[in-house]
């Protein structure tokens, strides 16, 4: 019998420990949309190849944050930041740093499925031709890998060349993943990534989470607490810009810290 | 906001369901320990009524249990305090198991001859009956300082135990044609101490759900 040598491993990592140098740093970060400060001295190392998770009441910056790890914030008009984010050595707000470059390492996922009103295969390769590859075997061969690790690759491989807007929603969301996967990036940031879904598509996207951290350094935020503890190595509690309380899954949905993170996962909160 | 109110009244009823229990727990204690005192052939009838109902009320509060944790998905202290109610439950419901096994034994040696009870067995049956009484408050009203006194009042409960076997012991040694009375009442007092040996596990229990801090099989250092 091989019963127990093929049991599953664990999915999230009960093991999990709060590292003292992350994959992602956030330092002393302060950041404000014109005169509205929106993020309050937050510090937090997240893990490389961990799932991090982002809670707290809607709000309270953890888009804001999340943005600012790929700099897209950038753009809006009055915003400015004090302090400094780290990826792997390298901060992002480097003077010669190419905001494109960084935005290479870092793939974003959004609440909304956002596919382009084209190809299944052009969705996926899009960042790649954009970066100029153009090599037709290349680009197959990346497209390929990228929808087989977002799981979507069964589902659609007979239709490669069909509207990406004729897939489901759950679909569309895994071809997003897709997409973002596709560049090889080292990061992987997730806003909501599951809120428009089913529990059957919610499902596949959280086992996907968990063999995306193999390859992969994953910020999530959700308002789903189950989800939080179900994929998540570390989690985060923001309240009012402010990171209030950081440790790991398990210590936080067992016996958090503060009294204010358990009220707002048990729902007491106001 | 109207969820969690929701949430707090089945909690609140679910802590008075199982206040209900414990009552009736203490009720099914005292007679056991009176009869034990003073033996009477009706104990055992009296006892098998309290336990049938001390089972029905195990089965609605456990289901009651299932059902808040299916609909409600308690977390972090919530989820604690359910699944801490379901051990006190099952608890309960042995030691009324207990103190019907008592009163079947003192009904037994009533229809026998009389033993001399040992000296420090009520005394034993006064800790108990406090113990039991102590971790359930402890419990409901989330009380750490009592759960803690009940811990430590196991050493005593041990002690009188042990004394309680010596002298019933020697009984048998003295009368050895009532060894069959005297190993009822010896199993009896076996009863009455691991009814107190519960009641540390409630006491326990009724820690970690407030505190969240897993003291079962390690609270040495409370002492
Ligand atoms: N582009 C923007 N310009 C000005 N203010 C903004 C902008 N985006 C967000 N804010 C404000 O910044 C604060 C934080 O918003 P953010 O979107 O980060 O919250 P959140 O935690 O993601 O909330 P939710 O859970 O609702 O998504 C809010 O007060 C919001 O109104
Ligand atoms: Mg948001």
């Amino acid at each position: 019998m091989s019963a127990i040598t093929s049991l599953p491993q664990t999915a999230g990592s009960v093991e999990a420990m709060k590292p003292e140098k992350g994959y992602i740093s956030v330092k002393d970060f302060d950041f404000w949309y014109g005169t509205h400060q929106t993020l309050f001295k937050v510090n937090m190392e997240m893990p490389e190849k961990q799932v991090t998770a982002f809670i707290g009441p809607s709000g309270c910056g953890k888009s804001t944050l999340l943005r600012n790890i790929k700099r897209m914030n950038d753009l809006v008009d009055g915003q400015h930041h004090q302090g400094d984010i780290t990826i792997g050595n390298d901060t992002i707000y480097h003077p010669h740093l190419e905001v494109t470059s960084l935005r290479k390492r870092v793939g974003m996922v959004f609440q909304k499925s956002n596919p382009f009103p084209k190809s299944i295969y052009e969705n996926v390769v899009y960042g790649l031709r954009v970066a100029g590859v153009n090599d037709r075997a290349t680009l197959d061969a990346a497209c390929e890998h990228a929808l087989r690790s977002s799981a979507l690759w069964e589902e659609v491989k007979d239709r490669l060349s069909a509207s990406a807007l004729g897939l489901s929603g759950g679909q569309q969301q895994r071809l997003c993943i897709a997409r973002a996967i596709a560049v090889k990036p080292e990061v992987l940031l997730m806003d909501e990534p599951c809120s428009a879904l089913d529990p059957i598509a919610t499902g596949k996207i959280e086992e996907l989470i968990l063999e995306l951290k193999k390859e992969f350094t994953v910020v999530i935020v959700t308002h789903n607490m189950q989800q939080a503890a179900r994929v998540s190595d570390l989690t985060a509690f923001f309240y009012l810009g402010k990171l209030i309380e950081f440790d790991t899954t398990l210590k936080i949905f067992t016996n958090p810290s503060l009294k204010q993170t358990e009220d707002y996962i048990t729902g007491r909160f106001g | 906001m109207n969820n969690i109110r929701h949430f707090e009244i089945e909690i609140a009823e679910l802590k008075r369901s199982l206040v209900g229990m414990g009552n009736l727990v203490e009720q099914s204690l005292s007679a056991a320990v009176d009869a034990i005192l003073i033996p009477r052939v009706d104990a055992r009838e009296e006892a098998r009524v309290l336990e049938e109902r001390l089972d029905s009320m195990d089965t609605a509060i456990e289901e009651r249990a299932h059902r808040i944790m299916a609909l409600q998905h308690p977390m972090i202290s919530d989820l604690r305090l359910l699944i801490s109610a379901l051990h006190i439950c099952s608890d309960l419901e042995q030691i009324g198991d207990l103190c019907e096994s008592i009163a079947k034994r003192a009904t037994w040696i009533a229809k026998h001859s009389p033993v001399e009870n040992p000296k420090h067995l009520e005394e034993l049956a006064r800790l108990v009956k406090e113990m039991i009484h102590g971790c359930l408050e402890a419990f409901v009203s989330s009380n750490t300082e009592l759960a803690k006194t009940v811990i430590t009042q196991e050493d005593h409960s041990d002690d009188l135990t042990k004394l309680c076997y010596e002298s019933i012991q020697a009984s048998m040694a003295r009368t050895p044609e009532k060894i069959r009375e005297y190993t009822h009442l010896l199993r009896a007092v076996a009863h009455l101490e691991h009814i107190g040996d519960i009641a540390v596990a409630i006491a326990e229990e009724s820690v970690y759900v407030h505190k969240g801090q897993m003291i079962r099989h390690h609270h040495e250092d409370l002492r």
